[in-house]
């Protein structure tokens, strides 16, 4: 029955593949960019990340551990786009949510500076209407229409879906693409070889050279977070992106960037650590999951630094009541993040924390389970060409532990 | 944060929830199978656009998590002039877990075993969510010219392999036409 609906929007506004998230085939929504470039959604990142170790990029295999924050710039900008496939995107991933009882993040202006609200328990209603209300400053349409409903108290998904059906109405006439949704927040201009850090900002490679610091950290300048990972590469989409909208400006911008990036003494950038095994902590020149027996907390994350799955020390909020939990690694655990949650958690600095205990699974009776699953699946692949890589490795690096 | 739904990314095993409270209960198949079967939708859409020569796939009458593909011998292997059908079959983590693939018509090959069953690594620990039918078929398909011999599932295929002469009468005295 909702088939014709899709043709519908589908029809009217053609997504060009660029667009299309890989995993699920569908317009992206609260795209993520990877650091190797390569993008999808929320929910396809993160179900497609490993809980039990590195995760790989599903189109290059780029090992990476941390789950990045929301590119929002490219969610808005998307919005903006294709206002009619957005919003069915929107209205299908918030039931899917609403079934799991687990939220992605409100995707809301506020988000990257300290957060003003902490009250809100009615979660998935009140991240609606901000989400409405900041894409509609974003979007500059109609202000007065769509900011209303942050004063009234969203009652039902009903009331809100009211007010969101005016927006793609609004925006028609604002549909192309401007400069201004494609500025680099460090220089302020067009953005050049985009790069997207690990908390979602987008910025010109150069500039970004330019941010790391002598420990070759990238301090991102809006939300004043460091990207744990290495030097992240250009997102490939939105450079096409950009060079298909401004081609001229894009392309005297690249070549300019160019010449100051060969004159620059951080030019190597190239040749910065890639993410992965080596920069993970405490295990020296062991690969990363060859020591995780003992202390890796499967299937969690920390919501500060994205890392996934947390190894070592894990701090488990004990007021968060969202069912996804938020836990922080060690060291964001010690820099005493403020960073509000990588899903829907209301988490605020004065809640408090406790130290997470490594699940006993592997002597209780459904470690067995889990002990097994890997082996018998390795014996169905008995002489495989893959039988000597990692699965059965890091089982017996687990298996060792207790 | 925590896992959702128990996936373990490209894990291929299924390993139970291990995670105390913490982890959400896999109980939302539900929702699962909704967007699998948008998914499969979609794929299917693109198969019938897409027009590649030497594999087809469409699913089964009356369900669309059961897939029939067949795929043709390339040139200048072996198994040009044969035909292979395959059942695929998805599960509602697709596709996070790479769907179950067996080849229906006999295939004498190094990495298929009498009952059908394929030892390809992207089926297995190698499996990506940017998989889907269409490269699984093409993967297949080009596994039948370039098998690997180091760790076969058939080792008198595996023996034979270096023999390409006497391989190719092997397969067409075993081969069984999809139409007879």
């Amino acid at each position: 029955m909702e088939d014709s609906m899709v043709k519908d929007v589908e029809l009217e506004e053609e997504i060009p593949d660029k667009f299309l998230c890989c995993v699920c085939l569908e317009l992206l929504y609260k795209p993520i960019v990877l650091s190797c470039g390569h993008l999808s959604c929320f929910w396809c990142v993160h179900k497609s990340m490993n809980g039990l170790r590195e995760s790989h990029c599903p189109i290059c295999r780029d090992p990476y551990v941390h789950f990045p924050s929301v590119c929002q710039k490219l969610h808005f900008l998307l919005k903006k786009i294709y206002p009619l496939a957005h919003k069915k995107r929107e209205e299908q991933v918030l039931k899917e949510e609403q079934e799991q009882d687990c939220f992605s993040p409100q995707i809301d202006v506020v988000l990257d500076e300290p957060k003003a609200k902490d009250q809100s328990v009615n979660v998935s209603d009140e991240q609606k209407v901000e989400e409405c209300s900041s894409a509609a400053k974003l979007l500059s349409s109609s202000p007065s229409r769509c900011d209303s409903p942050s004063n009234e108290e969203p009652k039902d998904a009903e009331t809100l879906s009211v007010h969101e059906t005016d927006l793609p109405k609004n925006n028609k006439v604002s549909k192309q693409i401007l400069k201004d949704d494609l500025l680099c927040s460090a220089c302020e201009k067009l953005l050049v070889r985009p790069v997207v850090l690990n908390c979602g900002h987008v910025y010109c490679e150069g500039c970004v050279v330019d941010m790391a610091d002598e420990s070759e950290m990238i301090k991102c300048q809006e939300c004043h977070v460091c990207d744990p990972r290495g030097f992240p590469k250009v997102c490939l989409v939105l450079e096409k992106l950009l060079e298909e909208n401004f081609p001229e400006e894009y392309n005297s911008r690249k070549s300019g960037i160019q010449k100051t990036l060969a004159h620059s003494s951080k030019g190597n950038f190239q040749s910065y650590q890639k993410e992965g095994p080596s920069l993970s902590d405490n295990n020296n020149d062991l690969p990363w999951w060859a020591t995780l027996g003992s202390n890796v907390h499967i299937g969690a994350g920390c919501d500060s630094c994205g890392v996934y799955p947390i190894i070592g020390d894990r701090y488990r909020c004990k007021d968060c009541k969202e069912k996804i939990g938020y836990d922080l690694c060690k060291e964001c655990y010690e820099s005493s993040s403020k960073v509000p949650g990588r899903f829907n958690q209301q988490h605020t600095p004065d809640h408090k924390f406790e130290r997470a205990r490594v699940p006993q699974l592997m002597i209780n009776s459904n470690s067995i389970g889990f002990l097994l699953g890997p082996m018998v699946n390795a014996d169905v692949g008995a002489g495989s060409d893959e039988s000597e890589e990692e699965p059965t490795g890091s089982n017996e690096s687990s298996s060792n532990t207790e | 944060m925590a896992a959702v739904n128990g996936y373990q990314g490209n894990t291929p095993a299924d390993p139970p929830a291990t995670n105390g409270s913490k982890q959400p209960v896999p109980s939302t198949k539900t929702v699962d199978s909704q967007s699998v079967l948008k998914r499969l939708q979609s794929e299917l859409m693109g198969l019938m656009m897409g027009g590649d020569p030497g594999i087809s796939a469409f699913p089964e009458e009356d369900n669309i998590f059961c897939w029939k593909g067949t795929i043709t011998g390339s040139k200048e292997t072996v198994f040009e002039g044969t035909e292979y059908r395959l059942s695929l079959s998805f599960s509602n983590d697709y596709p996070f877990k790479p769907p179950k693939v067996k080849f229906e018509t006999c295939c004498f090959h190094p990495n298929v075993d009498v009952y059908g069953n394929i030892c390809l690594d992207i089926l297995q620990d190698k499996w990506s969510s940017a998989y889907d039918v269409r490269t699984i078929l093409l993967s297949i398909q080009s596994l039948l010219g370039e098998p690997n011999i180091s760790s076969p599932l058939n080792t008198q295929a595996a023996q034979l392999w270096s023999n390409q002469e006497e391989y190719k009468k092997m397969v067409e005295k075993l081969y069984k036409p999809l139409n007879a």
